[in-house]
């Protein structure tokens, strides 16, 4: 078997990644002792504190069921994708800085081993300091501080409204993902699956990509069932079609996004965004707006911020 | 020799169709615009869904857009509005489109 080890201590630059062979990585394992399943009311979190943090290990080669693919070891935890556990703490951490000879993507100076031994002390000391209730107490529910739909975009109708690059060169669906690209962005065409036209309805038929299932091709995530609620993290957007024989034949497709204070607003294309339907109401969910000839509601998607891409 | 790009606002998602036209095409649009009387304190409605104007632009980056009686310049500096009563600008913009690009139900005049 072999593992990838990234050493996650930097912010900006690359962090130091190396890959360690079959007996190395069995033992690094043996050093990780899976004890429990963190429950979410454990309150337990990935460290975000400046300089050395932990270590990511991905299984990369033949890899055993026991562990997770993808782990984040820190002191006495390790965060799967899918769940967390807490571990038996046997120097795992010190044992992969044995290895930072064989790290080729950044150029480590003099010194950097010994540096980073003590930002391993540094660490271990802030782990046994944190108070998680503490830090939870602060920073939930976020929607006191910030709004009904926290990590939803404001309403900046002023940013997109320039009368010029940013207005004209940016469609409803840039602006529903709250991405410029000054490209007109077409759902799939970043991830190589193009919406086709005519744009006939909700979902794929032979022949026919949908622009719902080109943007899931570009990292959108559906949610059929998010019933206008707010996801989190990540905002809402909604998608709408107006089908053939609309436009002379093409159809055309539409997207909204939820902002923060959990309104609706839109940009018709190269038209200004608003925050009005196409009767002058406010958007309170986009089903039931007034949406002239896009009479056909796809669906709830969410946006996962830095998660998909667009072109 | 400028270029000159005209483009139909109509899609919300798809590409708006556009076109090029010839400096000299340009200049017959523009000959009469700066004796029409400013309009300020009007926008247009953006709440409306397909046809929205049309553009004309030069590609040193100055804007005209054109729609239900009204014009917006943007000359990279300020925008400024003025008034085209009887869209006679608007239809010379979208008569210089090609054959394939306008269908009926796109004008709405």
């Amino acid at each position: 078997m072999k593992l990838k080890v990234t050493i996650d201590i930097f912010s900006g630059l690359e962090n130091p990644t190396f890959v360690l062979a079959d007996r190395e990585s069995k033992v690094l394992l043996n050093k990780v002792k899976l004890q429990s399943e963190l429950r979410a009311s454990e309150k337990i979190i990935r460290p975000f504190h400046l300089g050395y943090r932990g270590i990511i290990v991905e299984q990369v080669e033949e890899p055993v069921k026991d562990f997770p693919l993808h782990m984040y070891i820190s002191g006495k935890h390790l965060f799967g994708k899918e769940k967390n556990y807490s571990i038996e703490e046997k120097d795992a951490e010190s044992y992969v800085l044995k290895f930072l000879n064989k790290v080729k993507n950044v150029d480590l100076k003099r010194g950097f081993d010994n540096y980073i031994v003590k930002e391993l002390e540094i660490a271990k000391d802030i782990r046994a300091k944190l108070d998680y209730d503490k830090i939870f107490e602060l920073i939930w529910p976020p929607f006191v501080l910030a709004g009904p739909c926290f990590c939803a975009p404001k309403y900046e109708p002023e940013w997109w409204n320039d009368g010029g690059t940013v207005q004209y060169g940016n469609n409803c669906y840039n602006y529903a993902t709250n991405y410029r690209t000054d490209t007109y962005a077409q759902p799939g065409k970043a991830s190589g699956n193009l919406r086709t036209v005519p744009i006939s309805s909700c979902t794929d038929s032979a022949g026919y990509v949908s622009p719902k299932s080109a943007a899931i091709s570009d990292g959108l995530i559906d949610t059929p069932g998010a019933n206008n609620k707010c996801p989190r993290p990540g905002h809402l957007v909604a998608l709408v079609v107006a089908p053939p024989p609309a436009f002379g034949g093409s159809g055309d497709f539409h997207w909204y996004r939820k902002g923060n204070n959990g309104l609706w607003t839109h940009k018709p294309g190269g038209g200004a965004a608003t925050n009005l339907d196409s009767v002058g109401n406010t958007i309170s969910d986009p089903r039931t707006a007034k949406r002239g000839s896009y009479t056909l509601f796809c669906t709830f998607m969410k946006v996962l911020h830095g998660h998909f891409k667009l072109k | 020799m400028e270029k000159w790009y005209c483009r139909i606002l109509v899609y919300s998602g798809l590409p708006d169709p556009y076109w090029e036209i010839s400096d000299t095409l340009a200049e017959s649009i523009l000959l009469d615009f700066d004796s029409l009387p400013f309009a300020e304190g009007e926008t247009f409605d953006e709440t409306l869904t397909g046809y929205r104007g049309c553009i004309l632009k030069s590609d040193d980056g100055r804007l005209w857009r054109a729609f239900n009686g009204l014009i917006e310049l943007n000359d990279r500096e300020k925008i400024s509005f003025r008034s085209d009563k009887d869209r006679s600008f608007e239809r010379n913009i979208l008569m210089t489109a090609p054959p394939d690009i306008l269908y009926k139900e796109m004008i709405d005049f």
